[in-house]
């Protein structure tokens, strides 16, 4: 019985490190990807672009940025991108 | 008095004896320690005679039941010896040798059996012990077996060991358990609050 409950909670003990040890690196893997991402959300709300560093247009900041993040050839064609350049 | 239950206190009276022995030690080592963090200790309350009550209390304990007594207290020792493993201490030895020294000497005294358990169950004491403390230590400033394996996996381990323990000598394993379970409601009744 206690040769059982000793299997049991070693077990558990080992299934729980495995478990923590593969989802630190699983965590580490999707920061990877996602951080640049978010990082450039942030500074698109805040006004510039992190990437090349330059200030983007007070109108419409949001929108861009939300545009950005799912479809990056829209914004070179969005009313706001096109207002905000001087040929447009 | 029946010679299950004689049996049973010269087992579990010794255990009170001796985990008062090492509370006492424990705690003059670690006043500044608790000082700093605002924990209760028998040493302000009892000053440098800390040290010789413990001593008294080890001996009384001895003097009851070496095999079991004497075991645990070397246990202790090699256990909180192994914590600062890296330190050298006053004979010139690291913590590391200290412990493997006395726990090399317990095996040769009191056979592998007696100190196999007393190291099983004292770690399985430690474990717990971080695991119930691991933010008083945080605010004290040390890493404790709870912060450096992480806490699910002290608890995990302190079963671990606890079982292990008992798998290691049956007939002792429940006296001893009884006896640090009535001397650890002692010390939590005393320290409420505190």
């Amino acid at each position: 019985m206690l040769l059982i409950v000793i299997l049991i909670v070693s077990t558990l003990l080992l299934g729980y490190l495995w478990g923590k040890h593969d989802g630190r690196a699983e965590g580490y893997r999707r920061g990877t990807v996602d951080l640049p991402l978010l990082l450039r959300e942030q500074s698109l709300e805040q006004g510039y672009c992190v990437l090349c560093n330059e200030k983007t247009p007070e109108q419409d900041v949001f929108s861009d940025a939300v545009i950005t993040l799912f479809d990056p050839l829209a914004v070179e064609h969005s009313p706001a991108h096109d207002a905000s350049t001087p040929m447009g | 008095m029946s010679p299950v239950i004689s049996e049973l206190a010269f087992i579990v009276i010794p255990v009170i004896l001796c985990s008062i022995a090492v509370k006492l030690v424990d705690d003059f080592l670690d006043r500044d320690l608790d000082t700093r963090a605002g924990c209760s200790n028998f040493s302000n309350t009892f000053g440098n005679g800390a040290i010789v009550y413990g001593m008294l209390s080890l001996s009384l304990a001895a003097s009851m039941n070496a095999s079991v007594s004497i075991p645990l207290f070397l246990a202790s020792y090699s256990i909180g010896m192994f914590n600062d493993f890296k330190k050298t201490f006053t004979s010139g030895l690291s913590g590391l040798q200290e412990s493997l020294l006395v726990f090399i000497l317990g095996v040769m005294l009191w056979g592998w059996q007696n100190m196999l358990f007393s190291i099983f169950f004292i770690f399985s004491i430690q474990l717990f012990d971080d695991y119930v403390d691991i933010y008083t230590d945080q605010l004290a400033g040390y890493r404790n077996f709870a912060h450096r394996i992480g806490k699910v996996e002290c608890l995990l381990l302190s079963i671990l060991t606890l079982c292990i323990s008992w798998r290691i000598s049956e007939h002792l394993f429940p006296g001893v358990l009884l006896g640090t379970a009535i001397f650890y409601s002692i010390l939590f009744y005393y320290q409420r609050g505190r």
